[in-house]
């Protein structure tokens, strides 16, 4: 799935954020290591309050290392900073009572940095991230030096305590800074989603618009009208989308090894049996279908026994593409028994853009169900929810229904009082299950 | 203190601050207010699926139960409000994490994937004058499975015995509620889409004598196509959302009595009626507001939008007309079947504005009828217009139709510098005084600035005028807005309504109010409620929704009237979490648990059979 490292989203920290993120954490960190330094227990609660500022934005494994991390600095921090506070006649005193809790802490910042520089895929030849976790772990092992060697001499540790804050405010920092995205795993950039970012065909989806990228093997540096995007594709081709409705099911399934216009679903089949069904029952025997030359479109053509002479009723069967152009080509005239939609064409903007021609839509699945509706939570921000991607997602599937469809905003906009409807699969606009494959309609 | 009694100290505190942060983890998910109980009331729908509402009763309602059941009756008045859950979130700031608009707000709102959307509901709010709980929510009763119904509006006036019915404009589903043991509710019925194939988007209700009621659907039929209404003739739509809509007669038990056309069985204007898709019978019937006169066998629609449509922009000419400019009449003297008699076109008034979508008859969004016998007129009023037309005869064949008064009158007595004062400000309720003296209007109106830079904005207002001439005038009315100077000054004429009373309503937001409903009871000395024509107080809803922002106004407001038709804001009946008047539904915590804002759209002043007299 997609992405929980907050690295990958839009980095769009100011300086006078970064900046105030570095001092408030950084200012947590002292305080509360200072005071749990102190081995009182009641104090041990302050160390959420870096904890807290840190793991803003993570989730998963990387969130309870991010938690180790920042509350092993915050310790080791004040552990330093207790030292360096007292006078020196008490220095070893002090240093002989911090000294195990400063040296786990060390251990502990070692072990989850590591990891994390790990699942951040720091290389040592690698971008401006990953030489600053470099720079960041260099002052960590410098502070442990200078440990170490005041350890024994019982010397000042003041150089120890500036390099330790100056590594903290580097972590602080790295909010800013973009790491290095997933190789081979579609992901979230500041431009779009890219879908599947493997070597080959790649598509780019921002503000509704769909864009076909060719990407090399390996990290590369996409030039975009909009700015610069690393990427890493990883060594596997994998299944190249043939177009924006295949993207939307690697996007939920990288794995996948079949775009759904390859083949009729059979229960996309089914829908359409339902649907021809209830036409009957209609009146309506004699309908047009509309096909574009995929294996799928073919299938079903022929499932609806190809195009009546005289049609009072359209079929669409053919691809996203294909079916705009076609329901384009309507405008505000549709047959009198209506314009039909198979299954894998619910797509919002498609609905909402020819929402002149009244389509209706066949589904083998509620798209107002629980598990409909988790599919469409399940996506990141920017993305519609569509049939090829809810079946790639494993939702239920039930009983083929009719659904009407209409875009729904009965006030003018401007009075501010518009009925505005959320609804994920068709934002600003209805879905209502007007026939079900139970019962005539 | 020893060592040993600090160590220990230490631990105990460190486990009870972890058991402290447990439980703060485990009360964020408790669902509901605590102390409340629930009452759940089914039925199963023509389709088999069960539907229910389920009550959500605070202490204080439970008491009036209990009263109740042990037949100590305490007599109280209640405020019911139809509201919608606010689909487009109380998403939080940590929930986003980028920087784009977000197509899909359903990712953005539920970080835990396993929460549906929240459950629409009616609350009952306590209206009692003088009431220790009076504006307190008492009880939350939502319905469900369906979500995102998108509640819309009930009947205009509640009289003994009937049922409560409830629309639902997006799920195409109206809900009938009985309020026999208020304040709990339970559900008598449900009508679904499949139900009524020859119509969607249900609207408005009147409730009929016998408590059986008509709704106007708004929509085309449910599929595009010939569709066979009970009396067996055929209409052509162009499908859901779409034309022509229907009336619907309807049960006690929310089944489907009767469907009936809207339309005329031959085409109207073209050009006039724009359909989308095209029609080979164009039509305008697209049936909003609807009131009766039964001792006249009359019922008023008025046609507002094809609904489907109303997302393309207003602005270019030929788009303007899919609001629509017609009121139909209909004769029931067969209840079951109502018969399509009039359709009148608003005319134009003498205003030329630059959106020809503002200009006075466009979406005649509700209407209103007369009650005395002896009177016969009815009124309509524009929603994009924002003007009031009436007919003195709604029983003649051709019903003349005049524009007697201009929203500006009213609006340039709150601010003298309005520019555009009645078009486009989004009038909605509409509604005669029971004893036909005074006419109320809700007015959602427009802040500064809201259609250009130049634009002064137009008073979010609730009014009233004295129609007392109007009326009297009877068939002889010669009032008419047909000058410009009657725009501003109010129309000329001995007869033409006069401006009782303008009550600004603050909004902030680009919303307004836009419903409301008359309180037709009062409690006698008797102790019980009697229904009464001597109407003292309303109450409103201000309602908004914004597309890209979840704050609204949220609002429902009670208003004094005073014999002669003056309007105040009753203070006292405040919303009991801030403490300032009118009940906020902008809320985080709801009888039925945290699920934040919701959307008031319409309200009914009800009282229990038992307590009636």
């Amino acid at each position: 799935m997609i992405l929980a490292h907050p690295a990958h989203v839009v980095a769009t920290a100011s300086v006078g954020t970064v900046a105030l993120r570095v001092l408030l954490l950084v200012g947590a960190a002292v305080l509360a290591g200072t005071a749990v330094s102190s081995r009182r227990l009641w104090t041990l609660p302050l160390l959420s309050a870096p904890v807290l500022l840190a793991v803003s934005g993570t989730s998963g494994w990387f969130r309870v290392s991010v938690v180790v991390h920042v509350a092993a600095a915050s310790l080791w921090l004040g552990c330093v900073l207790r030292v360096v506070a007292v006078r020196q006649r008490d220095r070893a005193r002090v240093v002989a009572r911090v000294a195990p809790l400063a040296v786990t802490s060390a251990v502990a910042v070692a072990g989850s940095g590591v990891a994390q520089a790990l699942a951040d895929r720091v290389r040592i030849d690698g971008i401006t991230f990953d030489r600053l976790v470099l720079v960041k772990a260099g002052l960590l092992v410098l502070a442990t030096a200078l440990g170490a060697r005041a350890a024994t001499r019982v010397a000042p540790r003041s150089l120890e305590l500036v390099a330790l804050v100056a590594a903290a405010g580097l972590g602080a920092a790295l909010i800013a800074v973009p790491s290095a995205p997933p190789a081979g795993q579609p992901v979230l950039t500041a431009y779009g989603t890219l879908v599947p970012q493997r070597p080959g065909t790649n598509y780019l989806h921002a503000d509704g618009q769909w864009q076909r990228i060719q990407l090399p093997p390996g990290r590369s540096t996409l030039r975009l009208s909009q700015g610069t995007l690393l990427v890493d594709t990883g060594s596997r081709r994998g299944l190249q989308p043939d177009g924006p409705e295949c993207a939307t099911a690697l996007l939920v399934k990288p794995a996948l090894t079949r775009c759904p216009d390859q083949a009729l679903d059979p229960q996309d089949a089914a829908a359409l049996t339902v649907l021809t069904g209830w036409l009957h029952r209609r009146g309506i025997g004699a309908v047009a279908v509309q096909a574009d030359g995929t294996a799928r479109s073919e299938a079903a053509a022929r499932l609806l026994g190809g195009s009546a002479a005289r049609p009072e009723a359209l079929v669409v069967t053919g691809g996203w593409a294909s079916a705009a152009a076609t329901l384009k080509r309507l405008g505000r005239t549709a047959p009198a028994g209506g314009v039909y939609l198979a299954p894998w064409l619910l797509v919002g903007p498609l609905l909402t853009a020819y929402a002149t021609t009244a389509p209706l839509v066949v589904l083998p699945f509620d798209p107002t169900s629980r598990d409909a509706l988790r599919y469409a939570a399940s996506l990141p921000a920017g993305e519609t929810p569509t049939a090829a991607g809810y079946r790639a997602w494993g939702g239920a599937t039930g009983v083929p229904q009719v659904w009407a469809t209409s875009p729904a905003s009965i006030f003018p906009s401007d009075l501010g009082h518009d009925h505005w409807s959320a609804s994920g699969w068709f934002p600003g606009g209805v879905l209502v299950a007007v026939a079900s494959g139970r019962a005539s309609g | 203190m020893s060592r040993r009694v600090r160590s220990r100290t230490g631990k105990v505190v460190a486990l009870a601050a972890a058991l402290v942060a447990g439980g703060l983890v485990v009360q964020a998910n408790q669902p509901a207010e605590a102390g409340v109980t629930q009452l759940v009331s089914k039925v199963t729908a023509s389709t088999g699926q069960v539907i229910s509402v389920t009550n959500h009763l605070t202490p204080t309602a439970q008491s009036t139960l209990k009263a109740n059941a042990q037949g100590k009756r305490t007599k109280k008045e209640y405020l019911l409000v139809w509201a919608g859950d606010v689909n487009v979130a109380d998403t939080t700031g940590k929930a986003i994490q980028q920087t784009r608009i977000a197509v899909n707000p359903v990712h953005a709102v539920n970080e835990d994937t396993d929460n549906a959307p929240a459950p629409d509901f009616l609350a009952v709010i306590d209206a009692t004058k003088g009431s220790s709980s009076y504006g307190k929510v008492v009880n939350t009763a939502t319905v469900g499975p369906i979500v995102e119904n998108e509640p819309h509006h009930m009947q205009y006036i509640f009289n003994k015995g009937d049922k409560i019915f409830a629309g639902g404009l997006f799920s195409d589903v109206t809900y009938v509620f009985d309020v026999a043991k208020l304040p709990a509710l339970t559900l008598s019925g449900t009508n679904l889409p499949q139900d009524t194939l020859c119509g969607s988007i249900p609207d408005a209700y009147w409730v009929l004598k016998d408590h059986t009621a008509y709704g106007t659907y708004m929509g085309g039929p449910d599929a595009p196509g010939p569709c066979v209404y009970s009396d067996g003739s055929v209409r052509v739509g162009n499908g859901f959302g779409g034309s022509p809509g229907e009336i619907v007669h309807l049960g006690t038990d929310g089944k489907t009595l009767s469907e009936s056309p809207a339309a005329l069985a031959t085409s109207e204007d073209p050009v006039d009626c724009i359909d989308y898709p095209v029609l080979p019978t164009a039509t305008c019937a697209n049936p909003h507001g609807i009131q009766v006169r039964e001792d006249l066998n009359v019922l008023v629609a008025s046609d507002y939008a094809e609904p489907r449509n109303i997302v393309l922009d207003p602005v270019k000419p030929q788009d303007a007309n899919i609001f629509r400019d017609t009121v139909r009449t209909f004769d029931i003297k067969n209840r079951n079947a109502p018969k399509l008699v009039s359709v009148s076109h608003m005319p134009d008034g003498p205003r030329k504005e630059r959106n020809p979508g503002h200009e006075e008859p466009r979406g005649i969004m509700e209407t209103t009828v007369t009650n005395l016998p002896g009177h016969k007129g009815a009124f309509a009023e524009s929603m994009c217009g924002g003007v009031i037309y009436y007919t003195p005869d709604m029983t003649a064949k051709k019903p003349v139709w005049r524009e007697v008064f201009d929203d500006t009158t009213a609006a340039k007595e709150l601010n003298p510098d309005t520019v555009e004062g009645g078009g486009c400000d989004g009038g909605g309720w509409v509604q005669t005084s029971l004893d036909d003296k005074y006419l109320y209007h809700a007015v959602i109106g427009r802040g500064p600035g809201s259609l250009d830079d130049y634009d002064t904005g137009s008073a979010k207002m609730v009014y009233s005028l004295d129609i007392q001439k109007l009326l009297a005038a009877g068939t002889r009315t010669t009032c008419s807005i047909n000058t410009i100077s009657e725009v501003y000054d109010g129309g000329h004429e001995a007869d033409c309504p006069r401006l009782a009373s303008a009550l600004p309503i603050k909004d902030l937001t680009s919303g307004g109010p836009h419903w409301g409903t008359l309180d037709n009871f009062q409690l006698g000395s008797d102790g019980y409620y009697h229904q009464t024509t001597d109407v003292r107080r309303i109450a409103i809803s201000d309602y908004f929704v914004a597309r890209t922002s979840v704050d609204g106004d949220h609002r429902v407001c009670m208003i004094n009237v005073t014999p002669t038709g003056k309007l105040s804001l009753d203070t006292t009946f405040r919303d009991e979490n801030e403490g300032t008047p009118c009940v906020d539904f902008n809320r985080s915590t709801w009888p039925h648990g945290k699920y934040g804002n919701a959307k008031p759209h319409s309200e009914l002043f009800v009282v229990a059979d038992n307590d009636i007299r």
